[in-house]
């Protein structure tokens, strides 16, 4: 166990070697970019299930009330690597996203208070685009690169009145920057290039809260609501030439959401669980103006896990966590004619457990596909990867 | 495990925080949701109708050459000195040579200089034809004759010579004196230009002495310490020309109303374009003429001595009978704010070397003639937020 931190340090140092790379969809370029919803690896490997998910070993980064059965202290570092191929149908690209993907970090209060505190990314906006014109005899390209996305930073609390019955609730604090560089370079060097930046920082306060009741032992039924809120902005345009500063202050009101999910679990067999989770796109305003074209977002998941042994000192091959799964989500926004643009993946996941189950190394492969070539003139391929390490220690626990 | 803790942090935050981008490209671009997404635009504006042209008295003394002659209506003359000097040999002769560099106009073959003292001090650095006094232009001393026809090939032999008059070499030979040395005034009345090299140039005039001493017979090869041409054209004011000329100084004013460009705005491009009359260009339209082009920081204009930003210059050169002027930045600068707009002034880059002119079509001629700004500029995407 004492080498647990030695291989958290190397699992970031392994982390840093491979450089972060940011490029994903056209959809990001949407109000403050795709939300991102990507709960731990475990669920991902189960179709994203994760609003009933218990656990004594993965941290649920979900529903707050689902961290009561975790009973040491807990550090999961997370690291998701996105290949999205897009086509339009006139042409295709290809995309990478490799980033670092969160931590969360739990401790118990005695026997039924839980603490968290995580640092995750909440919205990602990655778009790199380029257009070739000409404009009255002289050509040009164009380019629109955007960037950035909020994160949030939370701490948690889970309380457990109950043997099967448990509250938690997250709070939030949203920041995060977005710029946008929009670039135009004449072919002609006599000509000055426009080079206009909308930078937007952003930062607001929220909280999910969340529950979990087990009517049966086998059974966990969980829900989770967020209530919608306000996060400010501040916008600075910035231009080639030398002009005044010039900061807009705004306001946007980030929809409220809610989700239900439900896990059911075998001994010695595994878990099945399934949920639903939706926001009120439909409520998202920027400056108290409803952004036309928005609708209620959702996804529908369900999955399931073979496990076969919990026993620390059981076979190795019986503790290793077998995971599959499957999610329908539509997006916020709809196509060009007007048809819903859906996501589509199919999941597997595995769970290998070290240190005679003490710390765990998930690892989680989604495959999907967003949009439809057909009706939306643009689909997109997506090769999800992540990974994920955790342990724990147990702290403020008498050991005589 | 608090300080294993302490850098999980650490380097949970630099890897949060770091980006890098991948290549941009056009699939899936009409997705881009942007309501406002900027727009690059294209506009033609004309030159208010108070463009107009004025005389900047200037000096010419470093100039690589040496005028004289009158052509176009341009009147011009040159001043040579030659310091004074004290040479204990007696001097038998002192002659004077000046090195043909081009001519403005047509000749008949002969040109007829007369050589004049000066009697009043002047500095090339300052002399102007304003501020010379044509009083000073004391009693003739030479009149020759050359004929140009045998200047035409060899280079070296394009020289004219002349013996100064001993009592002036004696003058000049005496540094207890050198109050009395003025120099001399070269005149013409030609009706072309003919031009020298100056001290500047790659021939300048030589004072070659002749003396002896016992049997002995020696040169010596002085230069002149001081030389210039001025020059003058009359020229009336017109509505339908404006005139930039070298030597003489003439400058010309536009102002073009860009005030309907957003402050927002990026220019692209925005170049000058004036069209010339090649009937009036001086000596003939073939000959390459460079402008410059500063912006007018004073709404009077108040001719000769206006204000204007010399630390930012435009160039242009005329090819053939257009030229363009490309003043990027001053737009920029007018549009975001940076500046105000009250025009730029135009004038020759060589207006202090050479004797060339344009006259240029004003804003009485017809769209495609007259003066006109052409501006590509973009304007910014709106934000969303």
């Amino acid at each position: 166990m004492k080498s647990l931190p030695v291989l958290f340090v190397t699992f970031f140092i392994l982390l840093y070697a491979v450089s972060p790379v940011y490029s994903g969809t056209v959809f990001s370029s949407y109000g403050i970019g795709i939300p991102y919803d990507f709960p731990s690896t475990q669920s991902m490997g189960l179709g994203d299930v994760s609003i009933a998910l218990l656990s004594p070993v993965n941290i649920n980064r979900t529903n707050p009330a689902a961290l009561h059965l975790i009973r040491t202290s807990r550090l999961s570092i997370q690291y998701l690597f996105e290949n999205n191929v897009y086509d339009d149908g006139t042409d295709k690209a290809n995309s990478v996203y490799s980033n670092f993907d969160g931590f969360y970090f739990v401790v118990p209060l005695g026997k039924d208070i839980r603490f968290a505190s995580g640092l995750r990314p909440w919205t990602r906006a990655d778009y790199h685009l380029l257009f070739e014109s000409s404009f009255y005899n002289e050509t040009y390209s164009k380019s629109v690169v955007g960037e950035g996305g909020l994160n949030t930073f939370n701490f948690s609390l889970s309380w457990s009145p109950l043997t099967r019955a448990s509250i938690g609730i997250t709070g939030n604090y949203v920041f995060g920057t977005i710029e946008e560089k929009w670039e135009l370079v004449f072919n002609n060097t006599s000509f000055v290039s426009s080079n206009d930046v909308i930078t937007t920082r952003m930062n607001g306060l929220n909280f999910t809260a969340g529950f979990i009741v087990q009517p049966w032992t086998t059974l966990s039924i969980g829900g989770i609501f967020r209530p919608g809120f306000e996060i400010d902005t501040e916008t600075e345009m910035d231009y080639v030439f030398d002009t005044p500063e010039d900061l807009v202050e705004g306001i946007l009101n980030y929809p409220m959401s809610w989700g239900l999910g439900a896990v059911y679990y075998m001994k010695d067999i595994g878990l099945v669980g399934m949920e639903y989770f939706t926001r009120k796109w439909n409520e998202f305003s920027i400056q108290n103006e409803e952004v036309d074209g928005l609708h209620e977002s959702k996804r529908i998941s369900i999955g399931a896990e073979l496990l076969r042994s919990t026993d620390p000192f059981s076979r190795y091959s019986k503790r290793i966590a077998y995971r599959i799964g499957f999610s329908y989500k539509t997006f916020p926004v709809t196509d060009l004619n007007n048809n819903d643009i859906t996501e589509t993946c199919f999941s597997l996941g595995f769970g290998f457990p070290l240190s005679l189950n003490v710390a765990h190394i998930n690892a989680a492969i989604q495959y999907g596909k967003r949009g439809n070539l057909n009706t939306s003139g643009l689909s997109e391929n997506l090769l999800r990867i992540s990974l994920a390490i955790s342990g724990g220690e147990k702290w403020f626990v008498k050991r005589y | 495990m608090k300080t294993k803790l302490l850098l999980f942090f650490v380097l949970a935050s630099a890897f949060l925080f770091n980006q890098c981008v991948n290549n941009a490209n056009p699939v899936g671009s009409d997705y881009l949701n942007r309501d406002n997404p900027g727009s690059l635009n294209y506009q033609i504006f004309q030159a208010a109708a108070s463009d107009t042209f004025f005389q900047k008295t200037t000096y010419t003394g470093f100039s690589t050459e040496l005028s004289l002659g009158t052509s176009n209506d341009i009147s011009c003359l040159s001043l040579i000195r030659f310091s004074s000097f004290s040479d204990t040999v007696d001097i038998d002769s002192a002659v004077v040579s000046l090195y043909v560099k081009r001519l403005y106009g047509d000749s008949d073959n002969q040109f007829t200089l007369s050589v004049h003292l000066a009697t009043e001090d002047w500095n090339e650095s300052d002399l102007t034809w304003d501020s010379f006094d044509q009083n000073s232009v004391g009693e003739e001393m030479i009149t020759l004759t050359a004929d140009l026809t045998s200047l035409e090939d060899d280079t070296v032999s394009r020289k004219i010579s002349f013996h100064l008059p001993m009592d002036l070499v004696e003058i000049w030979n005496d540094t207890s004196r050198s109050e009395e040395n003025m120099g001399m005034v070269l005149l013409t009345e030609e009706d072309y230009i003919l031009s020298f090299h100056s001290a500047e140039g790659s021939n300048p005039p030589t004072l070659n002495i002749y003396s002896h001493e016992d049997t002995t017979v020696s040169k010596s090869t002085r230069y002149p310490s001081h030389d210039t041409f001025i020059s003058q054209a009359e020229l009336i004011p017109t509505s339908d020309r404006l005139y930039i000329c070298d030597g003489t100084a003439y400058r010309t004013f536009l102002y073009f109303d860009v005030s309907s460009i957003p402050p927002e705005a990026t220019i692209n491009q925005a170049l000058i374009t004036l069209t010339s009359d090649q009937n009036l260009s001086f000596p003939d339209h073939e000959e390459s003429f460079n402008l410059s082009s500063v912006i007018v920081m004073d709404s009077l204009w108040t001719v000769p001595d206006i204000a204007y930003d010399s630390t930012r210059v435009a160039y242009g050169l005329v090819d053939e009978d257009t030229v363009y002027v490309n003043i990027t930045s001053y737009v920029q600068s007018w549009t975001s704010g940076e500046d105000s707009n009250f025009g730029v002034m135009v004038y020759g880059t060589s207006e202090r070397t050479d004797l060339l002119s344009r006259a240029f079509y004003s804003t009485t001629a017809d769209s495609a003639l007259c003066p006109r700004l052409r501006i590509y500029f973009s304007l910014p995407p709106a934000s969303q937020f």
